[in-house]
């Protein structure tokens, strides 16, 4: 008889942790059903599609347009600064306005003028992004973007051979080219970092100049809050011609603070060089950043759905 | 010597060794649609995703939700980046997750509607809360209907609007859900 009892009690046992383990198979069973390629996808690597000089790999999504007013004061100290021109908040030396869409999610053109620095001004650009690498939690470690583009001037020519801004040669002779590999990487939720091997070709250049630059640039943006961040950017010139030399070239360089406030995106920055192309900014910065000759400035982004998802 | 008492006591130790044996059907939705309203006299917001998962046993009306934060889909990218990383932290928190009972769960034989309660645990943003959310369950020979719509506090799940959009952000969103129960094939 105890062996029946054994018997039955061990087969309530087990019926019993039958019962349990199927409501354990319920939780694997959603688990597994569960698409992991969803969760995957890392997002928000940056907030914005520039960071203050450097572009980023965020790209404006379809169907979005990206309203962008960049905006520079004069220097803060140095030579060109001081209380005579209240910290350089009496001289504009740089604005630009962009627009920027998105045709698909990993390809938008970009339309932009700006006042130009340096011997050239009145600057039109156009410019291309595309997402090349999406960056995976369990999978490809990096994002890659391509970017690139073209500036044109459509100053009046000088006239002067010798000159910078003399086109009467050629109508080539205004436009300038610019082009980039984005690799990027969100470390956490708070920290991530942008790497970018970047070409900057100049059909016109003063004697002693390269026409074709490379340069390498680094930018990273750290969050303080879920709306709050600092950003930073640099670009190292690979190639210094003589001529640079000859004036102090200097590298560019970029710390901002990042604010965003639910439509908008507020950079308020300071930076060195003046013009807020690459072409320009790049090989003809000469301001120094020890010597005070860092001026502020802001970025605001707006972003309009013109096409809404269904 | 093997008496009637015998058999039976056998005949269930045996039925709790047998592998193949089903105590009770489990039923799978593998595209539970959910959409989120947040409606103000600002703007109304809607968001959804078709990619949720929903399991439960028949037998012990035990029923497990998932949904992913990042497979809903918003009309304007930039709210649904904004859902992401300010409001719903999915890096930190991924998915929300009901871990419930259904309470007078009907017979799945039987065709028809009826409406039941579903208790247990909703964790959305990392909290988690104890709730009893009305829903519907339509059975036909199709399959398993289940129907749901309730309301979430915002600030119940400790999910933050700040002060500049709170006129365009509800403080209750209202939740829809529909899922389509298929028996589980093991």
């Amino acid at each position: 008889m105890n062996c029946f009892k054994i018997i039955l009690l061990s087969g309530i046992l087990l019926l019993g942790m039958r019962l349990a383990a199927q409501d354990d198979e319920l939780a694997s069973l959603v688990n597994s059903q569960t698409d992991s390629t969803i969760d995957d996808k890392v997002i928000a690597s940056f907030k914005t599609t520039r960071l203050i000089n450097l572009t980023t790999i965020e790209q404006v999504k379809r169907g979005e347009l990206d309203f962008r007013i960049a905006h520079r004061f004069g220097d803060i100290a140095g030579s060109a600064g001081g209380a005579s021109t209240f910290f350089g908040f009496d001289n504009v030396s740089d604005i630009r306005f962009s627009f920027d869409y998105g045709i698909f999610d990993v390809w938008q053109i970009g339309i932009g003028r700006s006042k130009g620095g340096y011997s050239t001004s009145q600057v039109f650009d156009l410019n291309s992004k595309f997402k090349l690498a999406q960056q995976k939690k369990n999978g490809f470690p990096l994002a890659i973007s391509l970017f690139g583009g073209l500036t044109f001037t459509s100053m009046q020519s000088s006239g002067v051979l010798s000159d910078i801004n003399n086109f009467n040669r050629s109508t080539a002779h205004r436009f300038n080219y610019f082009g980039q590999i984005l690799i990027a990487r969100k470390m956490n939720d708070q920290f991530s970092f942008i790497i970018a091997p970047t070409i900057v070709h100049r059909n016109l250049v003063f004697l002693g100049d390269n026409n074709t630059h490379f340069a390498i640039a680094a930018g990273a943006r750290f969050k303080i809050s879920k709306r709050a961040a600092i950003i930073a950017d640099y670009y190292q010139v690979l190639n210094v011609s003589n001529f640079q030399k000859l004036i102090g070239h200097q590298m560019p360089i970029g710390l901002g603070f990042e604010l965003e406030t639910g439509g908008h995106v507020f950079h308020a920055l300071f930076s060195t060089n003046t013009g807020l192309m690459e072409s320009q900014f790049l090989p003809n910065n000469t301001a120094k950043f020890t010597a005070g000759q860092v001026r502020f400035g802001f970025n605001i982004s707006r972003v309009f759905t013109i096409i809404k998802d269904k | 010597m093997f008496s009637i008492r015998g058999t039976i006591i056998i005949g269930i130790f045996l039925l709790g060794l047998s592998p193949g044996l089903s105590y009770g059907q489990i039923w799978l939705s593998k595209n539970v649609t959910v959409k989120l309203f947040s409606e103000t006299p600002m703007e109304d917001i809607e968001a959804k995703t078709e990619t949720g998962v929903a399991a439960l046993n028949e037998k012990t009306a035990k029923i497990l939700v998932k949904i992913q934060i990042k497979s809903f889909v918003f009309p304007r990218k930039l709210m649904q980046e904004h859902f992401n990383e300010n409001y719903l932290e999915s890096d930190k928190f991924p998915t929300a997750d009901f871990d419930g009972i259904i309470q007078d769960l009907p017979n799945f034989n039987v065709n028809g509607t009826s409406q039941v309660s579903l208790k247990g645990t909703l964790t959305i943003h990392g909290v988690k809360r104890e709730v009893v959310i009305p829903a519907t369950i339509i059975v036909s020979n199709k399959g398993v209907i289940g129907k749901s719509s309730f309301k979430v506090k915002c600030a119940d799940y400790n999910i933050e609007i700040p002060k500049l959009v709170v006129k365009n952000i509800a403080e209750e969103i209202e939740i829809a859900i529909l899922a389509e129960f298929k028996p589980s094939k093991k």
